[in-house]
This record gives structure tokens, C-alpha cells and sequence, in this order.
């Protein structure tokens, strides 16, 4: 794993998430439904690292991120890279039931992670009390979950394109 | 788990116990660091707030354009001509009230500090923007407007200026530090703040509604339009309500159903709570819903007038006490 090009790519993907990607947001009865590119990219290391440890800290670094930016109210820092990684790590184990590289798996994954890590995290705001209507919560999620696993075939299209570059072939035959 | 010969899961482990750290750490450090990385993004996020307003903008003239043939635009073109000639007589009426009402505008103590909008909340559970300004005295609980007309320095100092300017009031600072702050948007859940009702008559239009009476109780009265400008009027006495915002709109809970709010009435900011010295525009009344517990009140549902996912430039009022300072 080359970590400095995963961190040029997350930097990348909060930035626009940030902003180009606010066009493709569109407002429901239930409040604004949009995409979330980090869960997507998040989603893609989970299914193309080599080993359980990288998807977990890929997961961690990009929850990090979208904590990072997100603004007060919010739940309180550590709980969403905590979440992504664990969300990354049940994504890797259970990869290998499909086929990765199908894009039904990638939006079926994708709909999954999204909905464990938002489903938690608005959890969290249930159990101290400050969600303002459940339904309308629960359906914003279902909408989010769904528009995220829409996109996540792309994102996973973009970034096959460099996954020799992060996910370097090992030799077999190791330099003594 | 081993960890022996694997450093990686050594990191992970770290990564996880930083998490709990800081689910545990007091959130003023947090939020600290929030603020240092927003800052450290900014200019990326300014640029591309810039490309994602260009190509929206752009999005909309192509899909504006390219729907209407020849003579539909040619037609949209005689409209438009015709709409300008009653902006310009309109513009001319306004000029002449502004100038009677220019004498009362003097020794408005406010300030604006300009402030642009970095960045849309990543998460689409809160309607909260986070902006950038360059002056150090922004504090948690200023208000934050659309214009600038109140930065003049012949204007305000009535209430009813919400009527010539337009000054859209769009949320208030609920976090502020040197050169970053977060504006919490009149839609957002956690917002509440004292204002006012409004009730409008339209050119041409009478209105009946109950006026409280110096003795007590209430006695009918029609009031109509003066006909002077085009804009709709505000008529008797505004109802003190308060501003919610319901995560879409904003929410006036348990309002008089007496008061006999309609679709059109305007909501303001109230200019005697301290808060503001004069009354901003906030929003248009869209729906009114009788309670269900009590006929005598009603729920009124407010649509901002500003358009909050379009937020670029925005001004931090700061009041008149810190002015003075």
C-alpha cells in the first residue's frame, strides 16, 4: 500500500465532496439528499486492499477526514473514523463472497457501508436525544444510502485506474 | 489478533485508541482542530466552491437556452423589456421615499464585516456553513445577512427598513474563531430566535384582521394597499412569534389562529430583542396548519427567502454595544 498517494486521494475526494459535489445534491420533503464520495472511496479500499490492517486504517483516515470537516452540531470527534474502519473491516471479510470488480457488488457494498455507518452514527443522535423526526431521518438515510451506492461504481471505475499504483504487485522473490 | 510482527496493526491500534481519546477529550479541543484543518483547506475549498458555482451557473443558462425556440425567446425578450420599464418607474418611486426616509438613517451604529461561504456541511444531516471573514470580532451569536445596503453610511435605523432593503437575514454564528466561523442557517433544527409576523396587504387588495384595542379585547379592521409602490404592505401590528428551523423550512409553533396569518405574510428578525437594530427579512409564510391539540393556534411554515443552498457572499452583523467598544 503507498500511503502517500491514498492521502493525495482523500484529500482529493473531501474537497470534492465539499464542493463540486453539493451539484449533485438535490432536495426531497425529508431534507437534502446527496452522495457521499468518501464512503465510496472508503468502500473501494475495503474491497481492493490487500490485507484486513490497510482497509481498516484506509477507513479510519477517511472517516477522520469527514469528521474533520464536518461542523458543529455533530457527534463527538472519533466516533466516525471508529465506525468507517469498522464498517471497512466487515466490507473486507465479507468481499470475498462476491465478485469485486461487478458493479452490483460495489453499489450492494456501498449500500451497506453507508447505511451501517450513518445508521450509527444518527443513532448516537437518537440516544442523546437530538434528531428532530425519526422518519424523516430514516428515509434521508435510505435516500443518502442509495445515491451513494449509485455513484460508488464510478468512483470504483476512477480509481481501478491507479490501483497498480497503490496496491503495488509484491515479487515472489524477495532481495535477501 | 497477533501484533508481534505486524507494525500496521500496531498503527491500527493506536488509530483506535486516538478515536476513543477523542470521544472522550473536551469538545473545545476538537472543535479546534476542526477549525485549523478548515483553515488549512480553505483556499482549496474556495476554489472549488468557484468551479462547483460556475458550473451550476452555466448548467442553468444551457438549460435555460436551449429549451426555447425563436420566438419564444423573442417573446421572453418583450416580456423582459416591459418588466425593466416597471423596474425603472418603480426604482424612480423608491428613490424619492428613500430620500424622505434618508433622515432618519443617520448614526446607524451596526457593522458588516463581509464573510464568503467556504464550504457546504459534508453531511446532509445539518444546514450549517462554515465562512471564512477577516476581522478577529465576530462572536457566537451575531447574525449573518445576504446585503449590504445596511452598511451604508446614510442608512438604517427603522424598523420598517426590511420593506425598502431586502437585507435577507440567513442564520447566526454559532462558532467563531479568529478568521473561521460557523453559520448556523435559519433552517437548521437548532435554530431559534425571537421574531416577527407580519401580515401583508397587496396593491389593489383590502384586509380585514382583529386589532387589539387600548381598553382591551379586539375590534375589526379592514386595511388596503396605499398603492404608492408595487411591494406588498405591511398592515396593524406584527405578531411576536418564535423563529425554529425544522431541517426544510422554518417553523412558527402556537401563533394565534386570531391573528389570521395567511400564505404571502412576511416573517422578520425582532428588532427589540437586542439582537438587531432593525428589522431583516427572513422569510414568506407558505402554509399554515390549524393545531391539532387546539384550534386556537396555528402552526405557520416559513420558506427563507434567501436561497440557502446558493450562499456565497454573505456579512456578519456585528451590534451596535461591540460597535460602540
Amino acid at each position: 500500500m503507498r500511503w502517500l498517494f491514498f492521502i493525495l486521494i482523500s484529500l482529493s475526494a473531501v474537497i470534492f465532496q465539499n464542493t463540486v459535489c453539493q451539484l449533485l445534491w438535490f432536495r426531497t420533503p425529508v431534507g437534502w439528499v446527496g452522495p457521499d464520495v468518501l464512503a465510496a472511496v472508503a468502500v473501494f479500499f475495503a474491497l481492493f486492499s490487500r490485507t484486513v490492517t490497510d482497509a481498516a486504517i484506509n477507513g479510519w483516515v477517511l472517516g477522520f477526514l469527514l469528521d474533520l470537516t464536518i461542523t458543529q452540531p455533530a457527534p463527538p470527534m472519533g466516533l466516525l473514523p471508529l465506525i468507517y474502519a469498522g464498517a471497512s473491516i466487515g466490507i473486507f471479510h465479507i468481499r470475498g463472497a462476491f465478485f469485486k470488480e461487478r458493479v452490483l457488488t460495489q453499489m450492494v457494498m456501498s449500500f451497506l457501508f453507508c447505511f451501517i455507518v450513518y445508521g450509527l452514527w444518527m443513532s448516537w443522535d437518537l440516544a442523546i436525544g437530538r434528531t428532530g423526526s425519526l422518519f424523516d431521518d430514516a428515509v434521508q438515510l435510505l435516500g443518502f444510502s442509495i445515491y451513494t451506492a449509485i455513484i460508488t461504481p464510478l468512483v470504483c471505475k476512477i480509481l481501478v485506474r491507479f490501483e497498480s499504483r497503490l496496491f503495488p504487485v509484491r515479487s515472489l522473490f524477495k532481495k535477501r | 489478533m497477533r501484533f508481534g510482527k505486524k507494525p500496521s496493526r500496531w498503527v491500527l491500534l493506536g488509530l483506535g485508541l486516538v478515536s476513543v481519546g477523542m470521544m472522550f477529550s473536551p469538545a473545545g479541543y476538537t472543535d479546534d482542530f476542526r477549525q485549523l484543518v478548515l483553515w488549512v483547506l480553505c483556499p482549496f475549498h474556495g476554489a472549488g466552491s468557484r468551479v462547483a458555482l460556475h458550473l451550476r451557473t452555466r448548467f442553468d443558462q444551457i438549460t435555460g437556452t436551449t429549451r426555447d425556440s425563436q420566438d419564444e425567446r423573442l417573446r421572453a425578450l418583450e416580456h423582459q423589456i416591459l418588466l425593466m420599464r416597471q423596474l425603472i418607474d418603480y426604482q424612480r418611486r423608491q428613490i424619492g421615499t428613500l430620500t424622505k426616509w434618508s433622515k432618519n438613517l443617520t448614526g446607524f451604529p451596526c457593522r458588516l464585516l463581509p464573510a464568503r461561504v467556504l464550504a457546504n456541511q459534508v453531511s446532509p444531516f445539518y444546514n450549517r456553513r462554515s465562512l471564512t471573514y477577516s476581522s478577529r470580532k465576530v462572536l457566537t451569536g451575531d447574525m449573518v445577512t445576504t446585503r449590504t445596503v445596511v452598511l451604508e453610511p446614510n442608512s438604517p435605523a427603522k424598523d420598517e427598513i426590511f420593506v425598502l432593503g431586502r437585507n435577507y437575514l440567513v442564520g447566526r454564528i454559532v462558532h467563531s474563531q479568529a478568521h473561521m466561523a460557523t453559520l448556523q442557517l435559519v433552517n437548521d433544527p437548532h435554530f431559534r430566535m425571537p421574531a416577527l409576523l407580519w401580515r401583508m396587504v397587496k396593491p389593489g387588495q383590502k384586509r380585514t384582521i382583529y386589532v387589539p384595542l387600548s381598553k382591551g379585547g379586539l375590534a375589526k379592521r379592514t386595511f388596503s394597499h396605499s398603492g404608492k409602490t408595487p411591494a406588498p404592505e405591511p398592515i396593524g401590528q406584527p405578531c411576536p412569534v418564535e423563529a425554529r428551523g425544522d431541517g426544510k423550512q422554518i417553523v412558527l409553533k402556537h401563533v394565534p389562529a386570531s391573528h389570521e396569518i395567511r400564505p404571502g405574510d412576511v416573517l422578520t428578525s425582532d428588532s427589540t430583542a437586542g439582537l438587531l437594530p432593525i428589522g431583516l427579512a427572513i422569510g414568506q409564510v407558505c402554509k399554515v396548519e390549524r393545531e391539532k391539540q387546539d384550534a386556537h393556534f396555528v402552526t405557520v411554515f416559513v420558506k427563507p427567502l434567501a436561497d440557502l443552498s446558493r450562499l456565497q457572499d454573505v456579512y456578519i452583523i456585528v451590534p451596535p454595544t461591540r460597535v460602540m467598544d
